[in-house]
C-alpha cells in the first residue's frame, strides 16, 4: 500500500511528461488526448482493489512511455511543423490585404494573383467599392457638391412693401422639408458607407485568408 | 530490418483499420477498445497509443464521437464509424485479402513456381 498523495503524484508526473511530449500538436488535439488518457488511467485505477506502488507503475507502463504515446501522433507533429508550400500566408497576401483598400490597382492585381482567394472573394475585393479609397477620394468632392448642395432654386415675388406674394421653387427646393431631410440623410449615409466599405471588404478578405490558411495543404 | 522493427512496421500499417473494424457493430469507448486489443497478440504494445490514433481518425473524419454517461466517474467519449470510416474498413478488407493471398502465395511456393 502507498499513500494516495504519492499515487496521485505518480499519475500527475506521468501526465506532465505526456503533455510535454505532445507539445507539437495543436492545443485542442493535445487536450483531447490528455483528457482521454487521464480518464483511462482513472478507470484502470478504480479496478485495482489494493493499489500498490508496483500496481500503479505497472499500469502506467502498460499505458506506455510518454514519448511512445506521443509518437503515435508523431507523423502529424512533423507535418504540423512543416507548413505546406501552398497554404502559407506570404508577403503577396499581406500586401493584397493592405493595398486593396489603400492603393486599389496594385492590391487587386495581387488579389487575383494569390491562390488564397476564390473567385467570389476576388470579385468582392475588386468591386466593393471599385477603386478602394482612391476612387472615394477622387469622387468625394463631386458627391459632396452634388449631394449636400442640392440643385434647385426658389423665385420669390414680393410686393412693394416687401411681403411675399408668391414663391415658386424648382428641383430639390420644391420638395417638402421632411423629404429634403430624408434625402440629405441618405446622402450622408451613402458617404459613411463608402468610407467604411473598403475596410469592411479588407476585413472580409482577411477572414477568408485565415480560413484558407487553416485548411490543410493539398 | 531488425525483427522488432518489422513487427512495429506491420502493426503501424494495420492497427488503424483493426480499430475501425472493431467499431463496425457498435460505438465503443477507448478503454473498451484497449480491453479488446489486449487479447490480440502484439497489436497494441503501449495502450495509451490508441488515443492519439483515435484523435487522428476523428480529425480525418473516419470516426466521430458522442459523450455517454459512465456507471461511475466522468462521462465517456464513445467512438463510432462515419460513412467514410465504413468505406475505409471495406476497402482495407478487400486490399488486405488480396495482399495476404499474394504474400502467402510467395511463401508457400518458396519463392518460385
Amino acid at each position: 500500500m502507498m499513500s494516495a498523495p504519492h499515487a496521485d503524484q505518480l499519475v500527475s508526473d506521468y501526465l506532465g511528461r505526456l503533455d510535454s511530449a505532445l507539445a507539437g500538436l495543436p492545443k485542442a488535439r493535445r487536450e483531447e488526448i490528455l483528457d482521454e488518457i487521464t480518464n483511462h488511467i482513472a478507470e484502470e485505477r478504480s479496478r485495482l482493489h489494493d493499489e500498490s506502488d508496483a500496481d500503479l507503475r505497472n499500469l502506467l507502463d502498460r499505458v506506455g512511455d510518454p514519448a511512445e504515446v506521443a509518437g503515435a501522433a508523431g507523423d502529424e507533429i512533423d507535418e504540423a511543423r512543416i507548413p505546406g508550400p501552398t497554404r502559407r500566408i506570404g508577403p503577396v497576401e499581406i500586401l493584397a490585404l493592405v493595398l486593396t483598400p489603400l492603393f486599389w490597382p496594385v492590391g487587386v492585381i495581387l488579389l487575383w494573383l494569390s491562390p488564397a482567394w476564390k473567385l467570389r472573394d476576388r470579385l468582392i475585393g475588386t468591386l466593393l467599392p471599385p477603386g478602394g479609397y482612391i476612387f472615394i477620394f477622387f469622387f468625394l468632392p463631386l458627391i459632396l457638391i452634388g449631394g449636400l448642395q442640392p440643385s434647385g432654386s426658389c423665385m420669390t415675388v414680393s410686393d412693394s412693401q416687401g411681403r411675399v406674394i408668391q414663391q415658386s421653387c424648382t428641383g430639390f427646393e420644391a420638395l417638402p422639408t421632411w423629404q429634403q431631410d430624408i434625402l440629405q440623410a441618405a446622402v450622408l449615409g451613402l458617404l459613411a458607407l463608402l468610407l467604411v466599405l473598403p475596410v469592411l471588404t479588407a476585413i472580409y478578405l482577411a477572414w477568408r485568408l485565415r480560413k484558407w490558411s487553416a485548411e490543410p495543404a493539398v | 530490418m531488425p525483427i522488432e522493427g518489422l513487427a512495429t512496421q506491420l502493426r503501424k500499417g494495420v492497427i488503424e483499420y483493426c480499430v475501425l473494424a472493431m467499431l463496425r457493430d457498435s460505438p465503443r469507448y477507448g478503454g473498451e477498445l484497449v480491453q479488446l486489443l489486449r487479447n490480440q497478440d502484439g497489436l497494441l504494445t503501449s495502450e495509451g497509443t490508441i488515443y492519439p490514433l483515435l484523435s487522428r481518425m476523428r480529425a480525418e473524419d473516419l470516426v466521430d464521437t458522442e459523450w455517454r454517461e459512465a456507471p461511475a466517474g466522468s462521462p465517456r467519449r464513445y467512438y463510432r464509424l462515419t460513412k467514410s470510416g465504413q468505406r475505409a474498413v471495406v476497402e482495407f478488407q478487400r486490399e488486405w485479402v488480396r495482399f495476404r493471398a499474394t504474400v502467402d502465395g510467395i511463401f508457400e511456393d518458396r519463392g518460385g513456381r
